[in-house]
């Protein structure tokens, strides 16, 4: 295949590719694996949304960010919730202000000759989110994160998929408001329920694993670079080996990072035994977790973690 | 003036959208045979996709594939066997050149189904039987579907897809002549090199 190879790396009049995608991913402390810098670059150019899904913690919702800071543009952020409306996610009416409108228009005796467009004018509308991203004029279209999806009600999905489709959304007073730009969308799902095919059809999708220890232990040395690598590789391998215990809730890339910032502004450069015990509280989340891997099976899952390193 | 099917990829050559378009939905069909859920949307995005990625870089194809047919977690692993399969296949056709395959072969009509198309990650497969099988363009005129089936999926309101959409979703098996030469259209999408 090497007869293949040739200097297209970076595409005549495309906007980016696949290794400027992860080299700038990169410098912005966010390491991408080839894979997932492919499903952005697809995304990117061929304009269409990208469902990442993976356990909570792995990086999903920070490679939205990462990817507005690297395109220069707008983060807009929808985080979703069992119960999440419309009147949440894309528009509102601004009802203290149209009661206000009435009054003024009362005082001023034109509330006979007024019409409801008066008050259910642009004026009016308070934007969220989803309007926020479809009226964006920045110059750059906005990246558009909508955050956990899979905590949202399916009806909010199906119209989630509306508005995907053709990025535009219908005010009834208004009219419709098409998009002027279509914004960069990211979707991100815990899987705590099956995102709907249709939905998925229209996006392209990325798993996003656990880091190896060797790309994680690269996270930390990039986000927390005052960690001696010792204490880099030692967390890492105690992450690692806490991954694979039976717990509540294993611990994300997030706390990894925590856990070597916490270590290291006790002034630490080594895991120790004592030292675990007294900081486990920033790795698990619930007590029972805590309780369970303090003291025997830390020292045990530390002496695991020395003789992998 | 030309077939607007002929696009420049961004590499310099010029690629036949039209067999592009077959290569990508033999692939797509491969997968849905391995039972992974592919619509045509998705083979018309592959096509595209292999116009944007280094088409002799097998991680770069592989990842582009993943990005578009693969929609849960589980399908991973099945994905990257069917994968494994089309491109040795696909080396071997074509050395390395970028060539969909000429035609569907005998046997590459009607092999849906059989079940025998995944072979478990890993497990040497017989090689001489999966070249035959090939990937089939489905053209097929003489069995084409009822026109009114459903469109898979859940429409969520009939003016929320036009008619591209419509296309985009359905079930590429179950298309008729008109539709299959609508989704060839399609392929204009395809950007042309600046």
């Amino acid at each position: 295949m090497d007869d293949a190879q040739t200097d297209h790396a970076t595409r005549p009049g495309g906007t980016q590719s696949i290794e400027a995608i992860q080299d700038d991913f990169r410098g912005r402390n966010y390491i991408a694996d080839r894979s997932l810098a492919t499903a952005v670059f697809l995304a990117l150019e061929l304009g269409r949304p990208l469902l990442l899904e993976g356990e909570a913690g792995v990086g999903k919702t920070e490679l939205a960010k990462v990817l507005a800071a690297s395109l220069g543009a707008r983060l807009i952020r929808l985080q979703c919730y069992e119960g999440l409306d419309v009147n949440t996610a894309v528009y509102e009416w601004n009802y203290p202000r149209q009661m206000l409108e009435i009054r003024l228009l009362e005082a001023r005796g034109e509330a006979e000759h007024a019409s409801a467009h008066d008050i259910f004018g642009r004026d009016f509308l308070i934007r969220r989110p989803l309007l926020q991203a479809l009226e964006s004029t920045d110059g750059v279209a906005p990246v558009l994160l909508i955050d956990e999806i899979d905590r949202a009600d399916e009806e909010f999905e199906a119209y989630l998929l509306e508005i995907l489709s053709d990025f535009q959304v219908t005010v009834p007073e208004i009219g419709t408001i098409t998009a002027v730009q279509p914004p960069r969308v990211i979707l991100t799902s815990n899987r705590t329920r099956e995102v709907h095919d249709a939905l998925k059809r229209r996006c392209l999708y990325h798993w996003i694993d656990y880091p190896s220890a060797q790309k994680e232990f690269e996270i930390v040395l990039a986000r927390v670079p005052a960690a001696p690598e010792r204490l880099a590789r030692e967390v890492v391998a105690f992450v690692h080996r806490l991954r694979e215990a039976d717990l509540t809730k294993v611990p994300g890339i997030a706390e990894t990072l925590d856990w070597a910032s916490a270590l290291l502004s006790l002034g630490a450069r080594e895991l120790a035994p004592d030292l675990v015990d007294e900081t486990l509280g920033v790795v698990l989340k619930y007590e029972e977790d805590i309780r369970q891997v303090r003291g025997d099976v830390a020292r045990q899952y530390l002496a695991e973690a020395a003789a992998r390193g | 003036m030309t077939d607007p099917a002929i696009v420049q990829a961004p590499w310099g050559d010029t690629v036949d959208g039209r067999r592009l378009l077959g290569e990508a939905v033999g692939f797509g069909r491969a997968l849905r045979a391995a039972g992974l859920s592919v619509d045509l949307g998705a083979a018309v995005d592959y096509a595209r996709s292999l116009t944007l990625v280094e088409v002799g870089d097998r991680e770069q194809v592989r990842a582009a594939g993943e990005a578009i047919f693969v929609r849960r977690r589980d399908d991973r692993v099945i994905y990257d066997a069917v994968f494994d399969r089309w491109w040795r296949q696909r080396r071997r056709r074509h050395q390395g050149e970028f060539q969909p395959p000429a035609l569907p072969t005998e046997e590459g009509g009607d092999d849906e189904g059989e079940g025998d198309g995944l072979p478990l990650p890993g497990e040497e497969r017989r090689q001489g039987a999966a070249d035959e099988r090939g990937v089939p363009i489905p053209s097929r005129t003489e069995d084409a579907p009822d026109d009114s089936s459903p469109i898979e999926g859940v429409v969520i309101s009939p003016d929320a897809y036009s008619q591209g959409e419509v296309i985009r979703h359905r079930d590429f098996d179950r298309m008729t002549p008109t539709e299959l030469r609508e989704a060839e259209r399609l392929i204009d999408l395809l950007e042309p090199g600046s």
